[in-house]
Order: C-alpha cells, then sequence, then structure tokens
C-alpha cells in the first residue's frame, strides 16, 4: 500500500522539475493542469491559415538557444493553422514557430523582445493569432569584365534598420560566390536593403614601381627612381562595388523588400588601375619593418580590408601597391624592439599619392584608468568599450588589475564618445572625469587632436525593475517600455527596454542607480527611441523613478 | 652595377591581412627576384649562350583545355627571366612574350576552374620549362578542367532540407599507403541545393547529415522526442563500405539528388567512474570510421552522469578520456548499438599504459660512436600509429625520460589497442630488431590490452650499413624512374630512392638484409606499402643479399606502373 500511494507522486514530481524551469516557476500541482496555450498559426500577410507550422512553447529559454530537450514543447498546426498546448502549468511561456519559406520568429517579436505567454488563473492563454511573414531574397551573380564569372567574391548584405534605437545601415551578412559566380541571401524580413561586392580581379599583379638611386640615398633630393613596369595592364584592382553600379552606399540603390519578395541583384566588375602609395613611415630598427594595412570604410561600422602589397624601398619609406581609388584608413606599424607603433590616418585617393604618416595627424589615443568607489581592488578580468556617437564605432580593451586602460590600438578622431564597462556585468559607471576633454554624464567630448586621460570611478550594485504596463487599468501585451535617464543625451548605456508579456508585466535588468522616467509605449517599435526629441512627448506622461544600488523596485506604468 | 645592389633592396612581399586576400595575390613560387629591371636585362638569364648576348628572342604559345583541346583565353601565363612577366591569353588563347634573352625559364599558367598538371601530378616532373633562342619553337600549356558535384538533397515528400552539411571523401596514396582525405563540404541552402566545385580527378564518397539541430517532435507523433537526418552515403544507406564512389574526371559535373526521411535520434545516458576527483571528462562518439559524430554531449563531474543529446541510430564506439592523477591518464573505449533511447550505460575508465623502449646501439664506425656520446642524443624517434580503415589516424609519440644523456625512451598514456611501431633512426643507423616480449615489431603489430601491462619495446640499432647503386635502363626518354628496395623481413616498408635523369640511383644506408629491388615510373601512383599489391611487380625485381659494410651495384629494368 505504502509503494502505490509513493509512485504517482514521484511520477508528478519528475514532471513538475521537467516543466517548472525558472524564472517562470510554475506551481507544483498534483492533478494535469485545466490551462492551455492554444491559437492559430496564419501568414501574416495573406491572413491565410498555415498548416504543418512547427510550434514550440518553453518556459525558460529565449529563442534561438540551443533548446534544452526537456524543457521544450512542440506541436505541430493542423489544416486550419490551429495548434493546442493541453495540460500547462502555470508559468511564463516563450511561444515560437516556423515554416518552410516563412520567418521564424517568436510570439510578437520586436528585435530580441516578445510577449511571453502568461499561464494561470485569469490568464488569457487561448485563442492566439501567430502571424508568420514570408522570407524575401535577394540574389545575383557577379561576373568580370570579360564575362566570366567570378568565384570567392565576398558579398555584403546592408540593412537599413533600428539600432539602439537609431536608424542605421549595418553590415547584417557576408557571403561568398559559388563557381558560377552566384550568390544568396534568404529568409530576409522586409525593410530596406543594399548589395556590396569586395574582390580582387584572381589575375592581379602588383609589382613595386619605385626603388632608391644608388648614387643618391637621400630620397628627400628626388633620389627616387620609377621601375620600368613589366606587367602594367594586369595592375588593377576592382574598387568595392554597391548594386546598381555604385562606388559607395550612399550612392547605392536601396533594395526594398516585401515579404516574400525574391529580388536579383548583378554585378558586372569594372578594373580600374591600381594606385601606387609611397608612405613615409618613421624609420624602424634595422632588420625589422613597417606593416601597412589599408581598410576601406563601407558603412557606419563596417570597414574591408583591401588585400594591399607593401615594400620597403628605403628606411622610412614604404611603396604601397593594389590601392583602389576612394577613401581609405591606411595604418602602419613600425617595429622599435619590442614594441609597435601604430599610425594612421585617413586619406581619400585617385591617383597615386605621397602620404606622410609622421606627423600624428588627427586621431587621438583614449586611456585612463578606472577605480572602485568604495577603494576596494577591482574585479578581474575587466574590460570597457569605448564607443563613437557619430558613427556607433565601438572598441574594447581590457584593464588591468591595478585600472589602467588605453584604446592605444584604436586611436580615434575628434567627436562625442561614450565610455561604457563591459566586465564585469555588476559593475556600472558612478562617475567620470578628464583633465583634457570635456565631459558631462557617462560621455566626453575629444574637442583637438590631444590624447585623452579619462578617470572611471566604478560602483556595483545594479538594480532590477518588475512592473506591469496598463491601459485604462487592464494588462497591455506588446508594449514597448523604455526606462530612460534623466539626461537623454549623454547616457545611452543607461537605457533599459523590454517588451510587456500577455500579462502586462515587464522586467527591467542590471539598472545603474539613478533617477530615471519609466514609459511604456503602444506601437512604440518604429520609433527612434535614442532620439530626446522623439522621447520628449512620452517622458512627460512617464513614471519617475528613483533606484538605489541592488533595489528591487515595483512599478505600475500606463501605456501611451 | 645594378646586380649587387638587388639583395640590398629590402623586398617585403608580406601581404597585408585579410579575408579578401585571394589565391591570385600568392607570392611567386620561384627563386628569381620579382623586381623587374630593364638595366639589368642582360645578365642573370641562366644558361643563356654567350654569343646570342645581345639577341632578343619571342616566346609564343597556346593554352588549351586538356579535355577539348579548345584553346583557353584569359588564362595567366607567367616566366621568370629576371623578373617575372605575366600576360593574359588573346581570345583565341595565344600568349607571345617579345625581348627575351636566350635561355631556358619556369613557365606557369592557371585560370579560376582549371588545375595544372603540376597540381594533379605533383610527383610528375616537376615544373614546365620553357627555352628561348634562336630555334624554340612554340609551346602548348594544358589546364586541366576542375570537376563539380551539385545537387538537391528534400525529404521523401519532396520537401527540401536546408542546413544539412554535406561532405566529400577521396581515397589518395601517401608514402605509398592509401589514406583518405576529407574535401572541404558545403551546406545545403533553403532550396535543398549544395555545389562544391575545385575537385580534381578522383573517386569522391558524397555523404549527407547529420542534422546539426535535430527537431523535437510532438507528442501525437508515433515516436516522442528528437527526430532529425542521419548520415547517408551516396547513393544510399549509413556505411561508408556499402558506397558508391562518384567517379570525378577533368570537366565533370555530376549531379546527385537525394531523398532522405528523418529518422528519430535518440538519447544516451549513463555514468562514468575512474576519473579524478573534480576532473573533466572527455567523451566521443566515434562513428565506424573512426569519426567523431555527436558533439552535444554533457558531463556533471559531481556525480559522474552524462548525456548525449541526440545520436541517430547506428553502431558506434563511446570513448572517454580524463586526464587522471599523476599525469597518467584514463580513458576507456565501449562499444554503443544505438536503436532506442539508452540509459544506464557504465564506463569504468581504465590507466593508460606506458611502454618503455629500451635501445642497444652496435656502433663499429668513429663518427657514428662520437655522435652517441653526445648530450641530449636520442638514436631514434619511436612513434605508435593507430590507423583505423586509413580514415583517422593516432600517433602517439616517445618521450625522453631519465637523466641527460641516457638513451632512454618512454611511450606514455598509451590507450588499449593495436599499434604499428614506426622507428626512425638519427644519423646513420638501422634497426637490426624491434621486439616487445615474443613479438617481432618489424613484422607484427603491437597490442595493448584494457588497463593490462606491455612489456618493454627492445630495439637494437647497428651502423654496419651497405650501400646499394645502379643504372634503370628504359626505351622512354626522359627517365623518370623510382627505385624500391624491399627488405625481406618487411615488406611492408620499403626503401625509395629517385633515379636522376640518366637513371643513375644510389642508397646510401641500406640495413644489411635480403632484398628484391624493382624499379618504377610512377611510384606517386603505387600503393607500395601493400605488399599485395606490390605483389604482381616482384616478378620483375631482381632480388639481392646485402652484406654488413658492402658497397653493391644492380642494374634494373624501368617497369611500368603508371595509369
Amino acid at each position: 500500500m505504502f509503494s502505490l500511494k509513493l509512485l504517482p507522486l514521484i511520477v508528478v514530481f519528475g514532471f513538475v522539475q521537467k516543466a517548472a524551469v525558472p524564472p517562470a516557476a510554475p506551481t507544483a500541482s498534483a492533478t494535469p493542469s485545466a490551462f492551455r496555450i492554444s491559437g492559430r498559426v496564419i501568414d501574416a500577410v495573406s491572413g491565410q491559415p498555415l498548416a504543418s507550422a512547427v510550434v514550440a512553447i518553453d518556459s525558460s529559454n529565449p529563442p534561438n538557444s540551443p533548446n534544452a530537450p526537456d524543457s521544450t514543447r512542440v506541436e505541430v498546426t493542423a489544416a486550419d493553422g490551429s495548434f493546442i498546448f493541453a495540460d500547462v502549468l502555470p508559468g511564463k511561456y516563450v511561444l515560437s514557430a516556423r515554416h518552410r519559406g516563412y520567418i521564424g520568429q517568436t510570439y510578437q517579436q520586436h528585435e530580441s523582445f516578445t510577449t511571453a505567454i502568461a499561464v494561470g488563473p485569469g490568464f488569457e492563454s487561448e485563442n492566439l493569432i501567430f502571424g508568420l511573414r514570408p522570407g524575401a531574397s535577394i540574389s545575383g551573380e557577379i561576373s568580370d569584365e570579360s564575362d566570366d564569372p567570378i568565384r570567392h567574391a565576398d558579398v555584403m548584405l546592408f540593412h537599413q534598420t533600428f539600432v539602439g534605437g537609431k536608424r542605421r545601415t549595418l553590415l547584417i551578412q557576408r557571403t561568398a560566390t559559388d563557381d558560377e559566380g552566384h550568390y544568396r541571401f534568404a529568409h530576409l524580413i522586409p525593410g530596406t536593403y543594399f548589395v556590396g561586392v569586395a574582390v580582387q580581379p584572381w589575375y592581379a599583379q602588383h609589382n613595386v614601381r619605385h626603388r632608391v638611386k644608388q648614387e643618391s640615398q637621400d630620397i628627400a633630393e628626388g633620389g627616387l627612381q620609377p621601375l620600368t613596369e613589366q606587367n602594367q595592364n594586369l595592375d588593377v584592382v576592382y574598387p568595392v562595388s554597391f548594386f546598381a553600379n555604385a562606388g559607395d552606399l550612399a550612392s547605392a540603390a536601396a533594395i526594398t523588400l516585401r515579404s516574400g519578395d525574391t529580388e536579383i541583384a548583378d554585378f558586372r566588375m569594372r578594373p580600374v588601375p591600381a594606385l601606387h602609395l609611397l608612405v613615409k613611415t618613421s624609420v624602424a630598427d634595422p632588420g625589422q619593418g613597417e606593416q601597412v594595412q589599408v581598410m576601406q570604410p563601407l558603412a557606419e561600422d563596417s570597414a574591408v580590408p583591401v588585400p594591399v602589397g607593401f615594400a620597403q624601398v628605403a628606411p622610412g619609406l614604404v611603396e604601397v601597391t593594389g590601392v583602389p581609388p576612394g577613401h581609405l584608413n591606411l595604418g602602419v606599424n613600425t617595429s622599435h624592439g619590442n614594441e609597435w607603433t601604430r599610425r594612421s590616418q585617413s586619406v581619400q585617393v585617385s591617383s597615386d599619392a605621397e602620404i606622410d604618416v609622421t606627423q600624428n595627424g588627427s586621431t587621438v589615443v583614449v586611456s585612463g584608468i578606472l577605480k572602485m568607489e568604495d577603494a576596494s581592488p577591482l574585479p578581474q578580468p575587466a574590460r570597457v568599450m569605448l564607443r563613437s556617437f557619430a558613427n556607433g564605432q565601438a572598441f574594447d580593451t581590457t584593464v588591468s588589475a591595478t585600472g589602467e586602460f588605453s584604446f592605444k590600438n584604436n586611436p580615434v578622431e575628434t567627436g562625442d564618445y561614450e565610455l561604457i564597462i563591459i566586465e564585469p556585468q555588476a559593475l556600472f559607471i558612478r562617475n567620470l572625469s578628464s583633465s583634457g576633454a570635456k565631459t558631462s554624464g557617462r560621455s566626453f567630448q575629444i574637442a583637438t587632436a590631444q590624447d585623452v586621460n579619462v578617470t572611471i570611478i566604478a560602483a556595483r550594485g545594479s538594480a532590477k525593475i518588475t512592473g506591469i504596463a496598463l491601459k485604462n487599468d487592464k494588462p497591455a501585451p506588446g508594449a514597448m517600455i523604455v526606462l530612460a535617464p534623466l539626461d537623454l543625451k549623454s547616457n545611452p548605456a543607461l537605457f533599459r527596454r523590454d517588451q510587456a508579456d500577455s500579462d502586462g508585466t515587464f522586467a527591467l535588468n542590471f539598472v545603474v542607480p539613478g533617477r530615471y522616467t519609466l514609459m511604456a509605449i503602444e506601437d512604440g517599435w518604429d520609433l527612434e527611441w535614442a532620439d530626446p526629441d522623439v522621447l520628449q512627448e512620452y517622458i512627460a506622461t512617464g513614471e519617475s523613478v528613483q533606484i538605489v544600488a541592488n533595489g528591487k523596485i515595483e512599478v505600475k506604468v500606463k501605456v501611451k | 652595377m645594378a646586380l649587387d645592389m638587388l639583395p640590398g633592396t629590402p623586398l617585403f612581399t608580406l601581404l597585408a591581412t585579410s579575408l579578401l586576400a585571394a589565391p591570385s595575390f600568392e607570392p611567386p613560387q620561384l627563386p628569381a627576384l620579382s623586381s623587374a629591371s630593364e638595366e639589368i636585362q642582360n645578365t642573370g638569364s641562366f644558361g643563356s649562350p654567350q654569343n646570342s648576348i645581345d639577341e632578343k628572342y619571342t616566346l609564343r604559345g597556346t593554352v588549351i583545355n586538356s579535355l577539348t583541346g579548345e584553346p583557353i583565353r584569359g588564362a595567366l601565363v607567367q616566366i621568370y627571366f629576371i623578373g617575372q612577366t605575366s600576360m593574359l591569353t588573346g581570345p583565341d588563347g595565344k600568349f607571345q612574350f617579345d625581348g627575351l634573352p636566350a635561355g631556358q625559364t619556369t613557365i606557369t599558367v592557371r585560370k579560376p576552374g582549371f588545375f595544372t598538371e603540376e597540381e594533379i601530378h605533383p610527383a610528375g616532373g616537376g615544373q614546365r620549362l620553357a627555352t628561348t633562342g634562336p630555334n624554340a619553337s612554340p609551346i602548348v600549356l594544358k589546364l586541366i578542367p576542375e570537376g563539380v558535384i551539385y545537387g538537391k538533397i528534400s525529404e521523401d515528400d519532396g520537401e527540401p532540407i536546408e542546413g544539412l552539411p554535406i561532405q566529400l571523401l577521396v581515397q589518395r596514396l601517401q608514402k605509398g599507403r592509401k589514406v583518405w582525405e576529407e574535401r572541404s563540404g558545403a551546406t545545403t541552402d533553403e532550396e535543398g541545393m549544395f555545389r562544391i566545385a575545385e575537385l580534381y580527378p578522383g573517386n569522391y564518397f558524397l555523404s549527407a547529415g547529420p542534422s546539426r539541430a535535430p527537431v523535437t517532435f510532438p507528442s501525437k507523433l508515433s515516436h516522442t522526442g528528437a527526430q532529425g537526418i542521419p548520415v547517408t552515403f551516396y547513393p544510399s544507406g549509413s556505411d561508408l563500405a556499402a558506397a558508391v564512389p562518384i567517379p570525378i574526371t577533368p570537366g565533370k559535373r555530376f549531379e546527385v539528388n537525394l531523398s532522405l526521411s528523418p529518422r528519430p535520434f535518440y538519447r544516451v545516458s549513463g555514468m562514468v567512474a575512474g576519473y579524478g576527483q573534480g576532473q573533466y571528462v572527455s567523451l566521443q562518439v566515434l562513428d565506424s570510421t573512426g569519426k567523431s559524430v555527436a558533439n552535444n554531449s554533457r558531463f556533471d563531474p559531481a556525480s559522474g552522469s552524462f548525456q548525449i543529446l541526440s545520436l541517430p541510430a547506428g553502431a558506434y564506439a563511446l570513448r572517454a578520456d580524463s586526464p587522471g592523477a599523476q599525469g597518467q591518464a584514463v580513458t576507456a573505449t565501449v562499444p554503443l548499438i544505438v536503436n532506442s533511447d539508452l540509459s544506464g550505460l557504465h564506463i569504468m575508465l581504465m590507466p593508460t599504459g606506458s611502454i618503455p623502449i629500451r635501445m642497444r646501439l652496435i656502433a663499429s664506425r668513429t663518427d657514428s660512436e662520437k655522435l652517441s656520446e653526445q648530450e641530449n642524443w636520442s638514436p631514434a624517434y619511436v612513434q605508435l600509429v593507430s590507423r583505423n580503415n586509413g580514415l583517422t589516424e593516432m600517433r602517439y609519440g616517445a618521450q625522453q625520460v631519465g637523466e641527460r644523456g641516457n638513451p632512454s625512451l618512454q611511450l606514455q598514456n598509451i590507450a588499449p589497442g593495436t599499434y604499428e611501431v614506426e622507428i626512425n633512426p638519427n644519423g646513420m643507423f638501422y634497426v637490426q630488431s624491434a621486439t616487445s616480449g615474443t613479438t617481432n615489431l618489424l613484422e607484427s603489430s603491437l597490442s595493448v590490452a584494457p588497463g593490462g601491462s606491455v612489456q618493454p619495446i627492445e630495439i637494437v640499432m647497428r651502423d654496419d650499413v651497405a650501400s646499394l647503386s645502379g643504372n634503370v635502363s628504359s626505351d622512354s626518354q626522359p627517365l623518370n624512374a623510382t627505385v624500391l628496395a624491399i627488405p625481406e623481413r618487411s615488406s611492408a616498408q620499403p626503401f625509395l630512392q629517385p633515379a636522376d635523369s640518366n637513371g643513375i640511383f644510389q642508397f646510401a644506408f641500406l640495413p644489411p638484409g635480403a632484398y628484391k629491388v624493382l624499379a618504377v615510373d610512377h611510384a606517386e601512383q603505387l600503393e607500395y606499402s601493400n605488399p599485395d599489391v606490390l605483389r604482381k611487380y616482384l616478378s620483375k625485381a631482381r632480388e639481392t643479399t646485402l652484406s654488413a659494410d658492402q658497397a653493391a651495384r644492380i642494374d634494373l629494368e624501368l617497369v611500368k606502373v603508371g595509369e
């Protein structure tokens, strides 16, 4: 009798362990749950039901992470697109669906946010309508000037998108052409795209064109002598090309994709004579040399390396071959013993040119010290990130145990920058100061070409905000939750966002202590929320919240 | 005048690091400096007759497709007089270099989609030479078109399978032994299509799968749990032994369309014991070819439990390894037959073995005596080699143990298995005998039992080598011959020596003993480490017995083995 009683208990306990994964923590129940998650999967464009779509509920895992089989349940939709998960324990579940030819997504997905389904007494978890959008594609063929296909070409897809609340054009995918010159980008969401190609003629020959006349080692007095070119007609490059026939992203043709579109973007590459640059560098130690790297900026956050050749023609003088015309970043590393000095310069070239990188130019090295507010030792490993407001470009570097850091490998130009502690995550910036640059919040301005030294005071104890978004006193699923610092302009790293779940609840983690405005915005997913002017109208009706270190607060916020 | 400054001109042909650095930017493979100058054009070409120093000559030729004989336009031809000179062939496949001195140059040609003859037959005579001068005739350069395998993978209901890995295996000869080589594969796109180009001629075995991300299927289906596509070899089946090779000849385009069904993937779980506290145990599932298949295992060092999350049905070996205490690794390999979820597996890790090596040197020559007295000198490098049908190879090298200058070696952390013992002497020594207990390691493999001890390896080496020289004769010119000296006592390890273009060869160091000696034209195409393959040529071999310190001579007729 005893064992018979015990057996069902063990079975139930085992089941609860499997399904009740934190943070949802549904409560254990000895009887099967009366709750269900059900609904229909439809084509978001046509409204037609989608049969045989794979629908999953997952009590703990974010989408796209490797599924732990124990916590995932899967159903396949019927002919009318319907699905039912029966016996679902109370808790919160991430609902996702996929179907061939459609973009797999989570329920009401925006960026990496979703409306999780709350299950339990009083929650509506049935009759959900889950719209999937057909994926679009861009494909094409790359050929050379003789109409031969170009294989192994680097094809880049740029997407105009919202990142960090700003409209940006970012490199999102790369692929290589096959032996027939074909490429293909599939599963694309609707939006505005650009395609670019970087490849070099397979036959190109870039020979050094100069050497120093023997009688005169002094290059300053015109002792440099050009060599006769033997392979001149093969000394060519393909400039980076954007669809259709454009030399840069600004003049490229936008490809606008709606759900299910299949667009073609073909390229015919045209060679132009390769440029030869004579670069004056600081003189390296004998027996050691220079390394030259040339990058071509394409979009605000992406640059492609240009496969140049280089040869020292005299001490302190390097010839760079295989250079395409256009806007380039020229980086020269010079060795002095075990030390490398890096000089970089942004240049616009249209013909053979001489470039002097011995002057520091306009670039600035940012370095500094990171101290704990309570003078405790800095936890290791630690890393800080420097991000440009102008173009979003970011570099990170390690912080030593004594707090020193330097971005010496990534000299930057003048402008506005922001510092962020990216590791350890529990630390936040309490205060930023600098003797040479004007600081404001977590950001600072580099006005002159002088190296900048900053002092960061860091503290621990980030807080957590949970709450509920309400509209007319009812939960507002899907609302965008934005936590904004008082000084909107100088602290982009302090923003936190979430999407309200089906019961209207949300959670904001790793909140840096301070004063904020909390807003819930309906249909806010297309807002440029990082733009203070855009956000201003919502701030007036937002909730003002004061967050203390290690705090945990609960807030009700009205949807606007 | 100009020549002496060339070496002083530092030429860094280093390339900037780049993802885009295409193969077209390879530096020239030739010794000629790539700095070109008119001033120094009169000198530097090797073999140029003195009386023609001011004469200029033209080098003409055509590049053709070796398969069709058609001319190839836009092929890059490069010659290396003084500097490197390059040009593309015209629409008629023709090229012409003017103003050249009389002499000889290496000439290369390439074009995407083609292989050169040197790439297909690496040992077939080296670089192509072109001659310039009063009587030079136009030359013909051949390019061999690549092979391509392409096709579509779909489920049996016609739905394309996306993201399925496709692999190619090809068998090649390496040092006279058949080895498997894995070619870079592909992944099917959203239409289920794949395409693999740049294939040189050969017999390719194609496999598709397994699915990288098995899907969990709903409770309504007959089998709940994960499903995915298991490994399938073309044309069907999960076994390489039953697979049919795809013959790729020059220019071949071969289409492969496979219709595959998802199958259940199973879970395997159990316990591991015998590892050091807090240490990690790495788990590998090896398929019948010895390749690691599943990479989704979990191990909990605290409890010793392990899980393999998804595995298609099949016969595998499950191998577990852990560092173990005092540097002695522990290991276990158990057979794993999967056709349902498996739980409660128990794996006991056993200590790996250490095998001492004792070497005895019998030196009769003064220079080898001197050598053996040097500090840190090890008379031989000993390796245990485990081969799994040639698909995977595992090697254990010997480590020096004991005092400096004491030529004592030990093989450490040897997992149970069967090994060939490879002994490579340093200096002028040969292996007279190698034994472990009663096993003659020159003839037989070494067996290491699980957890058991192995008898020390005893090696006797001598320096009273013999030499063998001679002449290979043949009616074909120019002569391209390799001489094989096949020792009677270990016929699977012949000694090789190429003959020069006149057919003269010399082996300077051969262990004394009985040999069969054979001269062949294409050793690179002969599986000479396989005595069964060699047997059919042995009737044409000559026999000789070399005594210690003997300098013997032998003349041979060339035997054709190629093609």
